[in-house]
């Protein structure tokens, strides 16, 4: 084979390298729920039109942050404790996941984003399995608070009682 | 004495076993009171490492 028949299988066979990532990113609070779900699918779209292909996602949904994440949007300081989590898997070929990741810094809706290499078929977990037992633990914290404010009125209406028999009893004598 | 801990497919978005392996105060725990092989215990490093940083687990806890 001539030199230039070598180079060129080379460069074609670089070219096809696609890989499996998945993504995960924050958007901002203040919109809406349709807004982010309307948000999850122009992600999606910007996948396509960098010549990927997706495979499965998850729609955001609003969670509590652990810390506050700080955000510089048209040149003011923007500070969230919540926001809009969800996650995208998808094959993208090698050379053009930094031009999405270019597209995303610019973005002004998403806080954060992390974008990771995957496997295909490894399930994770969901997010109806975590607002489960968001439920459960309010219902929990509900039961317990009121009968502590049960038990508290009673003994206000205790002390005010014996308050106002002790001033009685003063005033009398 | 060792109970050997046989995980699979670490996740960095599974917060509820990633917050076995982390102290009160957010703190990676060391492979000895993790009881996990070496492999596991750096996949499970990163996996908190990148949990933090969006926003799912703190850095520092009080």
């Amino acid at each position: 084979m001539s030199k230039k028949e070598i180079e060129t299988t080379i460069d074609e066979e670089i070219e096809s390298i696609k890989r499996v990532y998945e993504m995960s990113y924050i958007l901002v609070p203040t919109i809406s729920e349709s807004d982010a779900e309307a948000k999850a699918e122009a992600l999606k779209k910007s996948i396509a039109s960098n010549q990927g292909s997706f495979i499965s996602e998850e729609t955001p949904y609003v969670r509590d942050l652990a810390y506050e994440m700080l955000k510089v949007i048209k040149n003011a300081n923007h500070r969230f404790e919540t926001g809009y989590f969800g996650w995208v898997k998808f094959e993208m070929d090698v050379e053009s996941v930094s031009n999405f990741e270019k597209s995303l810094k610019l973005d002004e809706e998403v806080i954060r984003f992390l974008i990771v290499k995957a496997d295909r078929d490894t399930n994770i977990i969901t997010k109806n399995s975590y607002q489960k037992k968001a439920r459960e633990s309010e219902e929990a914290n509900i039961d317990t608070a009121a009968e502590a404010e049960a038990s508290s009125v009673v003994e206000e209406v205790a002390a005010t009682a014996e308050v106002e028999e002790s001033k009685d009893s003063s005033k009398e004598a | 004495m060792k109970n050997k801990q046989v995980l699979k497919n670490i996740d960095y978005k599974d917060i509820d076993t990633l917050k076995k392996f982390i102290n009160n105060n957010g703190r990676i725990l060391s492979r000895r009171k993790n009881s996990l092989s070496a492999t596991q215990q750096k996949e499970m490093a990163q996996a908190i490492k990148r949990a933090r940083f969006m926003g799912l687990i703190p850095y520092i806890a009080k």
